[in-house]
């Protein structure tokens, strides 16, 4: 992979971030504005120079460097002419998730919700939808840590009212 | 340093999930949690294509999708290609956009829609299922037809006169030459 193409430039300028834990991650200006959250960081704030350090509250640093990767890359896809070819983003897309539990998964979504980028949120929120696919409810809940607050009365009363969705299931 | 776990994950995050999501599944996770009860009712995006082979099923299933969901909340509503034998009610307020491959659609209802995007495969079998459009509030209602077929399409096409519209600035008709096409298009939007 490539992906130091902007080495050959010196003056790229840099923009400090601040996760959760407080580590710093020096990232090129372009791949920083890629994040709605940093933008607006920048952008109407008169006060704040580029060489402030913007603080990601909701990140933690042990998702940072897999996030940055994929706005370098993405954001390299997106300006490449002829654009990539469909097979090459693909790969990209699922190394990025290989090796990720759904855990971690779940905590990236929520860094791409705080950093405010779309496409990132989009392609997370997906992969999240695709690994409960066909999923039973059970299992469903588990995913997302929730705790059922229903009685069993309660829960099939709502199953009977939504009966329409649960029928056909098949049983396992 | 807290960070948030996935049991409090927010409204936007839950409802971007559930937009990738078949309508069917997305509609099981009421079960799941009160808090989860009426998520489902609120994402912006029908996807009932894939719902279910069985067609008789799925002939109940939409109605009851419709019914049930929060209409000014939804924007998208995709593929209905299994409804082929469904005639069925749509009512949508508040649409930001529907992108519809319809079947045979009888009643639209939209209302103070920011845009309505119908693309129908239209043969003349299909279309006239299609009865009545009620449209309040819009800016622009814009009819494409294909022009080979416009004066067939309008002939056969009751819903111009019945089109039903309130507070419109423009209506057009456009017939952009599409050789071959049989593609339908309305589109509504409304002004903020």
């Amino acid at each position: 992979m490539a992906s130091s193409s902007s080495s050959s430039s010196t003056q790229v300028k840099k923009i400090t971030l601040k996760a959760a834990d407080g580590k710093h991650f020096e990232v090129e200006e372009p791949v920083a504005m890629e994040m709605e959250t940093v933008k607006s960081f920048f952008v109407g704030n008169e006060d704040a120079m580029k060489d402030m350090v913007v603080p990601l509250l909701n990140v933690s640093s042990e998702h940072m460097p897999a996030i940055l990767d994929f706005y370098r890359n993405h954001s390299e896809f997106r300006k490449r002419t002829p654009p990539p070819p469909a097979e090459e983003v693909k790969a990209f897309n699922e190394a990025f998730l290989e090796n990720k539990s759904d855990e971690q998964l779940m905590e990236m979504i929520m860094a791409a919700n705080f950093l405010n980028t779309k496409e990132l949120l989009n392609f997370l929120t997906e992969a999240a939808a695709n690994r409960i696919k066909n999923k039973s409810v059970e299992y469903v809940r588990a995913f997302f840590g929730i705790e059922n607050d229903f009685t069993p009365e309660e829960e099939a009363r709502i199953r009977a009212e939504n009966e329409w969705a649960f029928d056909g299931l098949d049983e396992d | 340093m807290e960070i948030d776990r996935p049991s409090n994950l927010s409204e936007r995050i839950i409802y971007h999930i559930l937009f990738f999501m078949d309508t069917k599944q997305a509609v099981q996770t009421s079960v799941m949690s009160k808090i989860w009860r009426h998520h489902w009712t609120h994402i912006y995006n029908l996807n009932l294509e894939c719902v279910n082979n069985r067609i008789t099923r799925f002939k109940k299933f939409v109605p009851d999708v419709l019914h049930h969901h929060k209409p000014f909340n939804l924007n998208g509503l995709r593929s209905l290609k299994h409804s082929r034998d469904e005639d069925f009610v749509c009512t949508a307020n508040k649409n930001v956009k529907i992108a519809i491959t319809a079947p045979r659609l009888k009643f639209f209802n939209l209302k103070d829609i920011d845009s309505l995007e119908l693309s129908m495969v239209l043969s003349m079998v299909d279309f006239p299922a299609l009865e009545k459009v009620d449209i309040h509030n819009s800016q622009l209602v814009c009819l494409e037809v294909d022009d080979k077929k416009k004066e067939y399409i309008l002939d056969s096409f009751d819903m111009v006169e019945r089109l039903f519209h309130v507070k419109s600035l423009r209506i057009s008709l456009d017939f952009p030459t599409v050789s071959g096409s049989i593609e339908f298009y309305i589109r509504v939007a409304c002004i903020v």
